[in-house]
């Protein structure tokens, strides 16, 4: 609770911040209130404190939160580099974001459906602005308003799905419903239709298909950080509040949805993967690729077993750092174009060492090559969905990750193209290298010794 | 520890390329492999030939750490005579290879023999590994560094063919990681250790699965037919250590991992495929044999004589029989020294003479007999002539086949002669003769003596004394063959 209060506090400080002029304070002031957050957050690690039945504080909360946390301070030390050219309204935009956080904490945190709601409101409100804060920016308004719509939607089936549980079960409550569904031999249809529905709106909300056409647009549209934002923490707290309500109220349970959420996961995968392959565009390209690993990330909540919190953990944790390093090499060289064709990453290798390392690992990373994080996310997700029998999946799933070398196998390929001018030395910030080798040496530690995170979030 | 430091060494001596002038690369890469290699010669001496212990026969100085617990991963290595054949092939032959690099000056030399030492760790890793978490990881890790080697310095089309090459090699290890986590969730105490999958019982269907999707894996890395369309073009277009690399030492990989993960994992579906896999070996032979004869390029010819060659050597594995084994284990051996000379062979040519097409060639005896006699001896131990070390191997080969069917030996037999068909005819028109174009080909240079030289010696040397292979690796085989009787019946 105490990070929730210190987090919202942290908002509105820099927000006066930026009325008061103080641009050199905005983010020292920033960076450490997430550090002062994440310590006050790792301090909560195992008291489960349950407020008011409203949010359990609990492992898989703190872990969540505190990845969410991480990812927010190595994206506001980039932000710093991609903004170093803008005067106006950047305060605007780190306040919003630290908003954002508050509200993917109250959604890995919720015990009551009213939270979760409250929780995916706070978050997505403060994104609609940030995709569209490029004021002038035609393409940035378009991902601003399509969000908007796409979002306003997804809330609506979700909030109708929340109203026809609370019809049958009488409760908000997650502990009351799961009792209802463990307790129940034949849900009724509207039971059932009201976890569809539900589900339908975090398909929305991670961009799983079909419920998926958003995303390109608005990943492209946005300004090319808050695209890695989005794909990043926007995602975690999404896919964490998924499976916890479905881990805390579902689990056991052979409903109805179990089908369509094997049918999405499987889509997701093979559609974003397929259609990643065939973008020429850079950030296009890594919108359908977050698209896929939404897929990847469904399988752990499809096999609902003891194995799926951490690997879920684990592949976000991943994911993230490989993100944030491959979106800022992106941001890097693409200097503040929102277009960039896969080809200019040509030539890259010859004055840019750092880059091209980091370009490297992180897509590698993604792409599932040993001894990375991203390869032992895959395996940890493929574990836990063959402990569950999801044989079939799996399989498609490697059949995807088989396509998806090849798209994250271009930008690498045209760095050490050497026909040609190669590309000039790259002028960065000391912060923005630091995330660079950071994101490098996180993702070769968490692949080699994933044991320090695997535990996590624990039982 | 030992088997650890055999891995370490070469990583460790990779990142300290960096801290070398460019120009120095090259010499602290040879360093560092005949470190390596005299480390080995060392490991050699201490390997005890008829020590056993409990683990498979005669495994030996093996570490086992608890390396990602919660998922019972651990880094297990050690060494027995199968994989003491295969650090000694990998380990031997480095050197060599980056001999062989001497004269050719590359772009970036620090990241080209930094690649190429990463790559000796991964292959000595997937050797020693008795984990196959672990062994995955060094399988997959093996591929990066040939693939950057290809696509930086390969030749024409490279971003094409490492780019198939490369999706073509992910496919078959991610079936086999599929298999591989299927096993580890078979096993009682849920342990990637081999002595669990070695425990394993498996019923005859799920054996067949689990073959396939291992085998799959292998066939392409090995190539055999129909999985080959890769090789032809990556063997072509890789710089020639990197060829090398890929024929001499990767592909063993396929055969070594057939030994020790197919073989005892899944016996039953091995014998029952045994027909599917020869005849899938024998149709590879005699095609690669028939194609290497039309070939007009001296690079292209000794790639498709590759597969024509490891078919053979699995075909004989697949017999399931001492001979085969034998044949095979002496085979890898010889056809890795083999192979290493005639891409270097190529090497030296297409560096004098600006081309490596056989007709374009010829005449070069007269200017260049010691590299002509050189070539000579390595064509004659491809051929498989007596006295020479590919004769030991083919001839088992063979007569292992005989034992199991007179048919598919008479067609692998044919390969042999092709064999000779298209070696000798190669060697007949690049060498010999007359070529009015070709009025100065420099002989050997030192370094390129201290390549070929312990080549020719090796093949000779084997070929006359091959008793040293079949002592290192008796007890693998016997045990292996005891180990797949056992297995034949399931515990139901």
């Amino acid at each position: 609770m105490s990070t929730l209060v210190l987090l919202s506090l942290l908002g509105f400080l820099v927000l006066f911040l930026g009325a008061f002029h103080q641009k050199k304070l905005l983010l020292p002031v920033a960076i450490l209130g997430l550090v002062a957050a994440f310590i006050t957050n790792a301090l909560d690690w195992g008291t489960n404190h349950l407020w008011y039945n409203m949010m359990l504080y609990d492992n898989y909360a703190v872990s969540f939160t505190g990845l969410m946390i991480v990812t927010l301070i190595l994206i506001l030390l980039i932000a710093s580099y991609h903004f170093r050219n803008e005067d106006s309204h950047v305060a605007d935009i780190y306040a919003l974001m630290i908003f954002v956080l508050v509200g993917a904490l109250v959604m890995t945190s919720y015990s009551s459906l009213v939270m979760l709601f409250v929780g995916i409101e706070i978050l997505s409100i403060a994104l609609y602005i940030l995709a569209g804060s490029r004021r002038l920016n035609l393409a940035s308004n378009e991902a601003s308003l399509k969000y908007f719509l796409m979002g306003a939607f997804a809330s609506g089936f979700l909030l109708f799905g929340i109203t026809l549980m609370y019809g049958v079960t009488g409760s908000f409550d997650l502990a009351a419903i799961s009792d209802y569904a463990n307790g129940t031999d034949n849900l009724p249809l509207i039971f059932n239709t009201g976890v569809v529905l539900i589900l339908i709106g975090f398909a929305f909300k991670i961009g799983a298909v079909p419920f998926h056409f958003w995303t390109p647009d608005v990943y492209q549209g946005a300004p090319t950080l808050i695209t890695a934002f989005m794909a990043t923490v926007v995602k975690t707290a999404g896919i964490a509040a998924f499976y916890r309500l479905f881990d805390t109220c579902f689990s056991g349970i052979d409903g109805v949805w179990y089908n369509i959420l094997w049918v999405i996961a499987v889509a997701t995968i093979l559609l974003g993967n397929i259609s990643a392959v065939m973008q020429s565009e850079a950030k296009r390209m890594l919108a359908w690729s977050s698209v896929a690993h939404a897929g990847y990330l469904l399988l752990p909540v499809l096999a609902l077993n003891e194995l799926s919190s951490s690997s879920i953990f684990y592949y976000t944790a991943a994911y993230s750092v490989a993100s944030v390093t491959a979106f800022g090499v992106l941001i890097a060289i693409s200097q503040f174009n929102n277009e960039m064709p896969v080809d200019n990453y040509k030539g890259l290798a010859k004055n840019n060492p750092m880059m091209t390392l980091a370009l490297v690992v992180s897509m590698f990373s993604l792409a599932g090559i040993p001894p990375l994080a991203g390869f032992f996310g895959k395996y940890f997700v493929f574990l836990t969905a063959m402990e569950s029998n999801l044989n079939i999946a799996v399989i498609i799933a490697i059949a995807g990750s088989l396509i998806g070398i090849y798209y994250y196998f271009r930008p690498v390929i045209f760095a050490f193209n050497n026909d040609g001018q190669p590309m000039e030395r790259i002028q960065t910030s000391w912060t923005f290298n630091f995330v660079l080798a950071l994101g490098v040496f996180l993702t070769l530690l968490l692949g080699i010794f994933p044991d320090l995170l695997a535990n996590l979030p624990g039982n | 520890m030992i088997t650890a430091a055999l891995i370490a060494f070469p990583f460790l001596a990779a990142l300290m390329l960096f801290l070398l002038p460019a120009n120095a690369a090259k010499k602290g890469a040879l360093v560092a492999t005949l470190i390596q290699a005299a480390f080995t010669a060392y490991v050699i001496f201490l390997f005890d030939i008829n020590e056993h212990r409990s683990l498979l026969s005669n495994e030996q100085f093996i570490l086992s750490e608890n390396w990602i617990s919660t998922m019972g991963i651990r880094f297990f290595v050690g060494l027995d005579g199968l994989s003491m054949l295969m650090v000694i092939l990998t380990n031997f032959l480095l050197p060599l290879i980056v001999l062989t690099t001497w004269n050719r000056e590359f772009r970036n030399p620090r990241l080209f023999y930094f690649l190429m030492l990463m790559m000796q760790s991964a292959l000595v890793g997937v050797f020693v590994s008795l984990d196959a978490f672990l062994y995955y990881i060094f399988w997959e890790l093996a591929l990066i560094p040939i693939y950057f080697i290809v696509l930086i310095w390969g030749g024409e089309n490279r971003v094409k063919i490492t780019f198939k090459f490369f999706i073509y090699t992910l496919l078959g290890s991610l079936l086999m990681l599929a298999a591989i986590i299927w096993l580890y969730l078979q096993t009682t105490d849920r342990s990637f250790g081999i002595d669990a999958f070695y425990a394993l019982r498996l019923d005859p269907v799920a054996q067949r699965w689990i073959f396939w999707a291992f085998f799959i894996a292998y066939a392409i890395k090995i190539p055999l037919l129909p999985f080959h369309s890769w090789q032809p073009d990556t063997y072509t277009t890789a710089p020639n250590a990197g060829s090398m690399l890929l024929s001499g030492i990767m592909l063993k990989m396929g055969i070594y991992s057939i030994f020790r993960w197919i073989l005892p994992i899944t016996p039953m579906a091995v014998s029952s495929y045994t027909d599917v896999v020869l005849i899938m070996c024998v149709v590879g032979i005699i095609y690669a044999s028939w194609i290497a004869i039309g070939q007009k390029d001296l690079k292209r010819l000794f790639a498709w004589s590759s597969i024509a060659h490891v078919g053979l050597i699995t075909a004989g594995i697949f017999t399931l029989s001492r001979t085969g084994f034998q044949g095979a284990m002496i085979q890898m051996l010889a056809h890795g020294v083999n192979v290493v000379g005639l891409f270097f062979v190529a090497e030296i040519i297409q560096q004098r003479t600006g081309t490596n097409e056989i007709a374009k060639l010829g005449g070069i005896r007269q200017l260049a007999p010691v590299f002509a006699s050189c070539f000579m001896v390595i064509t004659f131990a491809s051929v498989a002539l007596p006295l020479t070390n590919g004769f030991i191997g083919e001839f088992l080969l063979l007569s292992s086949l005989y034992d199991y069917s007179y048919v598919f030996a008479a067609f692998a037999g044919l390969a042999v002669i092709f064999g000779a068909v298209y070696m000798l005819r190669a060697y007949k028109t690049s060498m010999l003769g007359e070529n009015p174009a070709i009025t100065v080909f420099a002989d050997l240079t030192i370094s390129e003596k201290l390549v070929l030289f312990p080549i020719v010696g090796l093949i000779v040397f084997f070929g006359l004394f091959p008793q040293f292979i079949f002592n290192l690796t008796d007890e693998s085989v016997k045990y292996l063959l005891t180990e797949i009787s056992n297995h034949m019946v399931p515990n139901l």
